[in-house]
């Protein structure tokens, strides 16, 4: 064997080899590169926020010059305007977020040190918008135990801020446990102490949210009798990229809250560039492997006078084709796992900030990106050895011709 | 028809050919040459190629590229490499045409013998030049 593969190493020009070997490469990590990216960001896009569902909208009144100097009567949302909501074709539901009319001193902790006390206000939405097994999310008048959501820009500005700064654990869905709220209500004449317990995060809020039920107690108990005007609603939506929706919004002023629509436009975005991204690797990968294929083609047609005779003394064509289907096997074979080891490294760097951005993101892992590598890689070596099998034959059978 | 396999075990064991052209590789020395068609069967053992060098006059070549060679010295490694596999038929093209008289003869009787030994048949053609030996037919075409 060692002879057969002397005799044809001769017309082997390794530079070229080597530049081949980058060509392929450079193909193939871009591919794979950008089917890893695809499958790590997109979830932060698509990933449906677990508790408030992706087809609620919320909407509050674009805050004008008038409201903003302190006419807030007329900032909420009419009885009239919420039925005219809900007459809409396009609107299956509303509901109203009910804020608290009374002062909430409230003093969040993680592991028992305390990183931030403020009056919060809450809000709370009917049941029936917030995707929350009933377990979790009911409360009995009377409790000191409240379940809430939180925004997720809290946590993230608490990963990002305090626990980089001070080497605080960084929070994510499963340990919203570390979490303490600890409430402090003053009303007319009413006093009371609760605990929060964090059910999670929903990046549809900007204020903490608890039960209707909570709500609906403690308004009564603490300050009763004073109705306001809901200043958001929640909306039930067929189609949240409807176009009418967006106009009657506008037409109304009417300024949609949450970052949907936005996400769906970042998400059109995104795909369109992955897939110009993965195109281009492939273009550039099929391209270097027939660069490549053409010069083992040409190599063994250098070498057809030898392999003529190498048969005609008795090899089996099997036995001389062999060692270019190695060299091409070998050198796929160094393509797929250098830019494998290529993609690891690439995506240490990236994948840190996106876990701490999203620490509930559904991981995806490399391996569906490793699959896709091997599926190259078995195509192109099948394909090139097909070829070279092809050529072999054709020198059997028909000599140099 | 024969099959690819089939025409390969002709080749390897049935049949060897020692061609006019000889086709023999440059690149390699005539010790490789030899041992390229002998490494499909084991056949001959490299003491017993050696010294077929030896007898023949090129045992100072045996290492050298055959690229190097002269034809006649060629000649000669090409017939040895014809000589290491089991046959029915030893197919000689004009196997002396650039060998002098001595090594004619030491050749021709080498291939004669190794025929009688394997109880295979040889088959000479010529155009002049002959090896002198007892042949059971003689065709002039």
């Amino acid at each position: 064997m060692k002879l057969v593969w002397k005799l044809l190493r001769q017309h082997i020009s390794w530079p070229q080899f080597v530049g081949f070997f980058f060509a392929n490469l450079f193909g193939m990590t871009i591919v794979l590169l950008g089917y890893q990216l695809y499958c790590d960001i997109l979830p932060v896009f698509t990933a449906n926020d677990s508790f408030l569902k992706a087809d609620y909208l919320v909407v509050s009144k674009r805050i004008g010059a008038a409201n903003a100097l302190g006419a807030q009567h007329q900032s909420g949302f009419s009885k009239e305007e919420i039925a005219q909501l809900q007459a809409q074709p396009f609107i299956k539901g509303v509901g109203q977020f009910t804020a608290t009319a009374y002062k909430a001193e409230t003093a969040m902790g993680i592991n028992g040190m305390k990183i931030l006390s403020s009056e919060l206000f809450f809000e709370s939405v009917p049941n029936r918008f917030v995707d929350v097994s009933l377990d979790n999310w009911h409360y009995v008048a009377g409790d000191t135990l409240v379940p809430v959501l939180l925004p997720r820009s809290y946590i993230a500005m608490y990963n990002f801020g305090f626990a980089q700064n001070h080497s605080l654990p960084k929070i994510s869905e499963g340990l919203v446990g570390m979490i303490d709220l600890h409430i402090v209500v003053q009303g007319k004449g009413a006093q009371g102490y609760f605990k929060g317990k964090v059910v999670g995060f929903s990046s549809k809020l900007n204020t903490v949210l608890v039960p209707q039920e909570f709500m609906a107690w403690s308004n009564n108990h603490f300050s009763p009798g004073n109705e306001m005007p809901p200043t958001r609603l929640i909306l039930d939506v067929a189609n949240p990229s409807d176009e009418r929706l967006t106009t009657y919004l506008d037409q109304q002023g009417y300024e949609l809250e949450d970052s949907n629509l936005d996400a769906e436009k970042t998400t059109y975005f995104l795909r369109l560039m992955v897939t110009l991204v993965m195109g281009v690797g492939i273009v550039i990968s099929a391209l270097s492997f027939y660069v490549l294929l053409l010069s083992i083609y040409l190599l063994v047609q250098k070498n057809t006078t030898k392999l003529q005779n190498l048969l005609l003394i008795g090899y089996s064509p099997a036995r001389v084709v062999l060692p270019y289907q190695l060299l091409t096997l070998t050198l796929n074979l160094a393509v797929l796992i250098a830019s494998f080891l290529l993609l690891l490294v690439m995506r240490s760097y990236y994948i840190d900030i996106v876990e701490t951005l999203f620490p509930n993101l559904p991981s995806s892992g490399v391996l569906s990106t490793l699959g896709i590598g091997l599926a190259l890689f078995l195509l192109v070596t099948g394909i090139n050895f097909t070829i070279l099998w092809r050529k072999i034959i054709s020198i059997w059978k028909h000599g140099k011709n | 028809m024969f099959s690819t396999a089939e025409w390969v075990n002709i080749r390897q064991r049935c049949v060897s050919q020692l061609f006019q052209e000889l086709r023999l590789f440059p690149e390699l020395t005539a010790l490789e040459n030899v041992q390229l068609k002998n490494q499909l069967t084991h056949f001959k053992s490299e003491t017993q190629i050696r010294q077929w060098f030896e007898q023949l006059g090129i045992a100072d070549k045996i290492d050298a590229r055959v690229g190097q060679m002269s034809f006649g010295q060629q000649q000669r490694v090409a017939a040895l490499r014809a000589l290491v596999q089991p046959f029915d038929f030893l197919l000689a093209d004009e196997p002396i045409s650039h060998l002098d008289d001595v090594n004619a003869e030491v050749l021709g009787k080498l291939m004669a013998d190794e025929a009688k030994q394997q109880g295979a048949t040889l088959i000479i053609t010529s155009i002049g030049k002959h090896p002198h030996l007892l042949y059971d037919k003689t065709l002039k075409l």
